[in-house]
C-alpha cells in the first residue's frame, strides 16, 4: 500500500519516510504540489501527507486539484504543516477537502496514531467531495488569498525582528568593545607617562608601544565591521550630505597627526558648500586618501592640495575631488592594481586603514568613480593625483 | 586632567545629573566632556539643554557611539572624539576648547 509524502524540505521528507516505512507502507516522495499531482496520476495511493508552504504549487492548491478530480475521491489526505497554524488555515484546509489538519511539530507516536485512525475510519468518511465543498469557488479563492497575505505579513514581522536583533547585537558589541579598549588604552598611556627611564622598567616601556599597536588594530577591526556591514547592504542608504565641514574636520586631524613630518593641506573648492549623494562613509574615504598621501611621502614637509570642482560626464553632473600630493608617485603598471586588493599594511596603527579597494567600493556604491593619475603627467616623482567623482544632488 | 593643568569641577553619571549640576554652578563650566549612552537622559539631550542655558559652553563628546557624530555637531558640540583617542589628543582638544571659549568672549 502506497503513501505519498509531499514537502519541499528534504529533512522533513526523510523523517516522514522513515516513520511511514516503519508502519509497513511503501513511500513515494514529492517536493511540491505539481510533482505530487504527477505521481498521483501515475500510481495508486491510499494516503497523501502534504505540507502547505511549498514552491510551484502549495498544499492548498494541491488539495483543490485533487478534490476536483473524482478519480481521487478515495485518497486520504492529511495536511501536515509548520507554517499555517491558525484556525482559519485549518478551516480552509478542511473546506478544501483535507481529511485531517495536523500541526508540526508532533510526536512521532501521535502522528502514527493519527495516520492509523484516518486509515481505519476510511469507510465512515464521505467520498463525495462535490457536497463537502459547500463554499463557492470565489469564496475559497478569497480565503486562500487571505491566508497567503496573512502569512506574508507574519514573515515580514519576523524578518524585521531578526534584522533588529542582529543590528542591536552588532551595535552593542561595537559600542562596548570600544569602551573597554579605550579604558585599557588610557591605562597604558598613564603607565607610560609615569615610567622613568630606568633599566628595570626599560623592558616594560619597550612593550607598551606594542600593546598600543594591538589596541589600535582592535579598534580598526571594530570600526571596519560596522563599515563592511554598511557596504553589504544591497541598497546603500544615501542622503544629501554637505561635505565641506566633514572634509575640514578630517584635514584638521591629519595636519596634527605626524610627529616627524610637517603636513600642509590646502583646499581649493568651487564653493563653500558642496552637496553630494552619499553616507557617513565619505569621511573614511577622505581619511584614507589623506593617510595614503602622508604615508607614501619621503619629504620632510608633506604638501597636499584638495581641489574640488564640478564636471559633467555623459550628461550627468558630478563633484570632482582631486587629492594632489608631493609623494613618490605610483607607477603606471600599479595604477589599477592599488584599488584591487586590501593589503595587509592597510590594517595599520594609523587609525582607519580601510584600504583603497574598500574606498573604491564605497565610491562605487555612490555611483561614482575613483582613479589615480600622475600629478605631472609622465613624471611620477612629482607625486600623485587621486581623483574621485561623486554624483551631484539635484 | 592634572597632566593638562585642568581642574575638574564636577562629575555626573547621567544626563539629568549633568544638567542639574550645570545649573547649580553660579560660574558655569566652560568645557564639558560628555558621554552619550547614559540612563535617564542621554548626552545629546543633556547637551541641548546645557547649550540652551549657556550657548558658549564647549562640549566635547567622548562616546563610543560613533553613530551620533553628525547629530552632535548639528546641535552645537565643539568636538567629537572617536574612540580610541590618546591622552595627548584629549588634552589638545580641551586646550583648543578653552582657547575657543576665551576668544569668543572677546568677540
Amino acid at each position: 500500500m502506497k503513501v505519498l509524502i509531499v514537502d519541499d524540505m528534504k529533512e522533513n521528507l526523510y523523517l516522514l519516510e522513515r516513520l511511514i516505512k516503519k508502519m509497513g507502507y511503501e513511500v513515494v516522495v514529492a517536493e511540491n504540489g505539481k510533482q505530487a499531482l504527477e505521481k498521483l496520476h501515475r500510481d495508486n495511493f491510499i494516503l497523501v501527507i502534504s505540507d502547505i508552504l511549498m514552491p510551484v504549487m502549495d498544499g492548498f492548491q494541491l488539495l483543490k486539484a485533487v478534490r476536483s478530480d473524482i478519480k481521487f475521491n478515495d485518497v486520504l489526505i492529511i495536511i501536515y504543516t509548520a507554517s499555517y497554524l491558525e484556525k482559519e488555515d485549518e478551516e480552509l484546509a478542511l473546506d478544501l477537502g483535507a481529511d485531517r489538519f495536523v500541526r508540526k511539530p508532533l510526536d512521532p507516536e501521535k502522528l502514527i496514531e493519527i495516520i492509523k485512525n484516518v486509515i481505519q475510519t476510511q469507510e465512515m468518511r464521505t467520498n463525495d467531495f462535490s457536497k463537502t465543498i459547500i463554499k463557492e469557488e470565489k469564496e475559497l479563492l478569497k480565503l486562500y488569498s487571505e491566508r497567503l497575505i496573512h502569512k506574508l505579513e507574519q514573515k515580514m514581522v519576523d524578518l524585521e525582528k531578526a534584522y533588529n536583533r542582529a543590528e542591536f547585537y552588532k551595535d552593542l558589541f561595537s559600542h562596548d568593545i570600544k569602551n573597554i579598549l579605550q579604558s585599557i588604552f588610557a591605562g597604558i598611556q598613564t603607565c607610560d607617562l609615569q615610567l622613568t627611564d630606568s633599566n628595570k622598567l626599560g623592558i616594560i616601556k619597550k612593550n607598551l608601544p606594542v600593546i598600543k599597536d594591538q589596541l589600535l588594530r582592535g579598534i580598526t577591526l571594530v570600526s571596519n565591521i560596522h563599515k563592511f556591514s554598511k557596504l553589504d547592504e544591497s541598497e546603500p542608504t544615501l542622503s544629501r550630505i554637505e561635505i565641506s565641514n566633514i572634509l575640514r574636520r578630517v584635514i584638521t586631524n591629519k595636519k596634527n597627526s605626524s610627529i616627524e613630518k610637517k603636513i600642509n593641506i590646502e583646499v581649493d573648492a568651487f564653493s563653500d558648500r558642496i552637496f553630494i549623494l552619499a553616507n557617513e562613509l565619505i569621511e573614511d574615504v577622505f581619511e584614507n586618501l589623506l593617510i595614503n598621501a602622508v604615508r607614501y611621502n619621503k619629504n620632510p614637509t608633506v604638501e597636499i592640495i584638495v581641489r574640488i570642482s564640478e564636471m559633467e560626464r555623459k550628461s550627468r553632473k558630478y563633484s570632482k575631488f582631486e587629492f594632489l600630493d608631493n609623494g613618490y608617485g605610483i607607477d603606471d603598471s600599479r595604477k589599477k592594481e592599488i584599488f584591487q586588493r586590501i593589503s595587509i599594511e592597510d590594517k595599520s596603527v594609523h587609525g582607519m586603514g580601510l584600504g583603497l579597494s574598500l574606498v573604491k567600493k564605497i565610491i562605487e556604491s555612490y555611483n561614482g568613480d575613483i582613479w589615480v593619475e600622475d600629478r605631472v603627467k609622465g613624471d611620477i616623482s612629482k607625486g600623485s593625483n587621486f581623483v574621485l567623482i561623486i554624483p551631484d544632488v539635484n | 586632567m592634572i597632566l593638562g593643568g585642568f581642574e575638574i569641577i564636577g562629575k555626573a553619571y547621567n544626563g539629568e545629573e549633568a544638567v542639574s549640576i550645570f545649573k547649580s554652578f553660579s560660574v558655569k563650566p566652560k568645557v564639558i566632556l560628555m558621554d552619550h549612552r547614559m540612563p535617564l537622559k542621554n548626552g545629546i539631550e543633556a547637551s541641548k539643554e546645557i547649550l540652551r542655558i549657556e550657548r558658549t559652553t564647549k562640549i566635547i563628546f567622548t562616546t563610543a557611539d560613533g553613530s551620533i557624530k553628525e547629530e552632535a555637531f548639528a546641535i552645537g558640540a565643539f568636538s567629537f572624539l572617536d574612540k580610541l583617542f590618546s591622552i595627548e589628543y584629549l588634552i589638545d582638544e580641551i586646550t583648543r576648547a578653552f582657547e575657543s571659549y576665551n576668544s569668543s568672549l572677546s568677540d
